[in-house]
């Protein structure tokens, strides 16, 4: 928790050292997440993982130096969800989902182009993000004293994290690729599809021959930024 | 227009080369299938460890240092030159310069070459100050005579049956009272329901004793109008199937017990769990609870699931474990196809290791410890040949004075 908080700060405080000036915009923006596991389960040839959809809420703050190009950067919650099963179908029952979410900070260029109703923008850049909570569900290999063994049970818990294995900052690119409606001077709609490519493996290194794990998050969202015009 | 194909190359150059910073995935051999690969000690050693490393559940809790089992003795396995004796017992040497420190208590490594065979929990249970050899089954009978002599036992069954489908060759079971209002049952082995239904199955005269048995403890607890206490003797029990549970303790029971958690792995890596899951005992279906006190007895040679069934009957408000502190064998062991963790092996060796690592209700794990009894007491070997039984007087004592 202390490191959530110190993260948090860290955050405000970078952006808060921008120079307040014109041409800086604000908004919020929501959208959907599907996130794609990057990992192997190597011979254990029917254990598979499959994307699985969240949610995202995000605070974007820009500062626009020409018509054409901005950085932006944003303080947002998102889920980066997964769907672990066995393949084979008479273990088909045994499956957990795993809702992993993240605060994350992500910080990019914005290239813009179009018209001066609708502009068209390219997203490139890099995030930061912190791996907050994780939370496990599904139906699992259970041992009933009174009954078969092989039972399967189901179950909804929180994830504890393990400092030996789990990373929780991870590092990534983005880029993503949007269209911007004015509705007026200041007030605009955007929508975008973004994904996420991370570059840190969500384990640390904790074993020789260890399988990496990486998140790949597409997010489509929809946000109203409010531009504050230079008086 | 130039402006952002310019911006859109650099993009696209830059995705591209970002896919090269992730680390590639190592490439492994299912250790179940490569038996024809291995023609020397050095890639039986790596096909071990690998299997180790991947199927193992109690990398959590073990304190062996894997990653640097694999640097130091590696080198040295593959440094083993040829097929010899001597090579062979150079080979075992090293495996055991390691193995007896892993914590899992149903572990076993053998070879097939020899059938040479490592287990952690033999070695480690001979370095416990209270170590004894296992009491005859003779000896046992002399205790149950003595008592029997003195007049202390009445509705006495006993039966022993053939086993065919487990490790055991026979499985013996008794109950009786004790002291005009103690409950006892004594079983050597796990396999009671499953045998019981052999029976009905095939009408044969030795399972249908060993029902009787079982139903000569169940009418006492039914019908004894001065019901003093329970005694669950597991002495000695190396564990076996599960279906036990309800028949012996889930009569005893008015509302469905949790008594431990158990988890499996759920991934390749060596921390990767899935969640813990409650482990419940649950109610017969024609239960007859009972508030006296419900004993197991318990000693070294407690294995698995007699360790559960001390645990369960741990958890119960009136239930009390007494004897020695027990084997330390927890986990349990499964198909491997099911689980994609624990027991795993081919041509040149077999490792026998838990699917499953068990949590108790305080959220420890116990694996390599075993149970704590409640109340401390251990047999004299001398004492125990003349017919004196003193972990049963223990838990008589303690059912007529509550101390």
């Amino acid at each position: 928790m202390k490191k959530t908080y110190l993260f948090l700060t860290l955050c405000l405080c970078g952006l808060s050292s921008i120079p307040v000036s014109a041409q800086w915009s604000v908004g919020v923006s929501g959208g959907y997440t599907y996130n794609k596991l990057t990992t192997s389960s190597d011979y254990k040839y029917d254990l598979r993982y499959k994307a699985r959809g969240g949610w995202s809420i995000a605070v974007p703050v820009q500062y626009r130096f020409f018509d054409w190009l901005a950085v932006q950067a944003e303080l947002s919650y998102l889920q980066k969800n997964y769907h672990q099963y066995r393949g084979a179908s008479h273990f088909s029952s045994i499956y957990c989902n795993v809702r992993n979410s993240y605060l994350q900070i992500p910080l990019m260029a914005q290239f813009s182009f179009g018209s001066e109703r609708v502009r068209g923008f390219l997203n490139a850049g890099g995030y930061m993000g912190f791996w907050l909570r994780s939370r496990a569900q599904g139906v699992g290999l259970s041992w009933d004293i009174t009954h078969e063994m092989e039972d399967n049970k189901p179950y909804s818990s929180n994830v504890e994290f393990d400092s030996r294995r789990d990373r929780r900052v991870e590092l990534g690119a983005l880029v993503g690729l949007g269209v911007q409606y004015n509705l007026s001077p200041q007030i605009h709609l955007q929508a975008e599809a973004r994904y996420l490519y991370a570059l840190t493996d969500m384990q640390k290194n904790n074993m020789l021959f260890q399988f990496p794990r990486y998140n790949n998050t597409f997010v489509t969202q929809i946000g109203i930024p409010y531009t504050f015009l230079k008086k | 227009m130039k402006k952002l194909h310019y911006i859109l190359f650099v993009v696209l150059c830059g995705c591209i080369a970002l896919s090269a910073c992730r680390k590639e995935a190592p490439e492994l051999y299912d250790p179940n299938q490569e038996g024809l690969c291995i023609n020397s000690w050095g890639k039986t050693f790596e096909s071990f460890w690998h299997g180790m490393n991947n199927n193992y559940v109690f990398w959590d809790v073990d304190t062996v240092d894997w990653d640097r089992i694999y640097a130091v003795y590696k080198p040295k396995f593959d440094a083993i030159e040829g097929q010899s004796e001597a090579a062979d017992k150079q080979a075992e040497a090293y495996f055991m310069e390691f193995i007896p420190y892993l914590r899992d208590h149903h572990f076993n490594l053998t070879l097939n070459l020899n059938g040479t065979r490592f287990n952690p929990g033999d070695l480690e249970v001979l370095t416990r100050d209270y170590y004894h050899d296992r009491f005859s089954y003779e000896a046992f009978m002399g205790t149950v005579q003595k008592l029997r002599e003195a007049g202390r036992i009445t509705a006495y069954k006993e039966a022993e049956v053939a086993c065919p489908h487990t490790a055991k060759d026979t499985m013996r079971m008794i109950s009786y009272n004790l002291d005009q209002g103690i409950v006892y049952l004594q079983f050597d082995g796990f396999s009671i329901s499953h045998l019981c239904q052999e029976e009905h199955q095939a009408g044969d005269e030795d399972h249908a004793a060993l029902t009787e048995v079982y139903q000569n403890y169940r009418n006492l607890i039914e019908s004894l109008p001065n019901l003093k206490g329970v005694v669950i003797d597991v002495r000695q029990n190396g564990g076996g199937y599960y279906e036990l549970g309800e028949d012996i303790l889930g009569i005893l029971i008015s509302e469905p017990l949790t008594f431990a958690e158990q988890r499996t792995k759920n991934g390749m890596g060596r921390l990767d769990f899935a969640p813990w899951i409650p482990t419940t005992l649950h109610v017969h279906p024609d239960n007859h609870p009972v508030t006296v006190p419900i004993i197991a007895l318990a000693d070294l040679y407690s294995v698995s699931m007699s360790e559960m069934t001390s645990m369960a009957i741990s958890e119960m408000p009136n239930g009390y474990v007494i004897g020695e502190r027990t084997f330390g064998g927890h986990g349990g062991v499964i198909n491997r196809n099911y689980s994609y963790v624990g027991t795993f092996g081919n041509q040149v060796y077999e490792v026998y290791t838990c699917s499953v690592m068990t949590r108790r209700m305080d959220g420890k794990c116990y694996e390599g410890i075993g149970v704590i009894p409640d109340i401390e007491c251990h047999n004299d070997s001398t004492r125990f040949a003349a017919g004196i039984d003193d972990q049963l007087e223990r838990a008589v004592t303690f059912i007529k004075t509550g101390r």
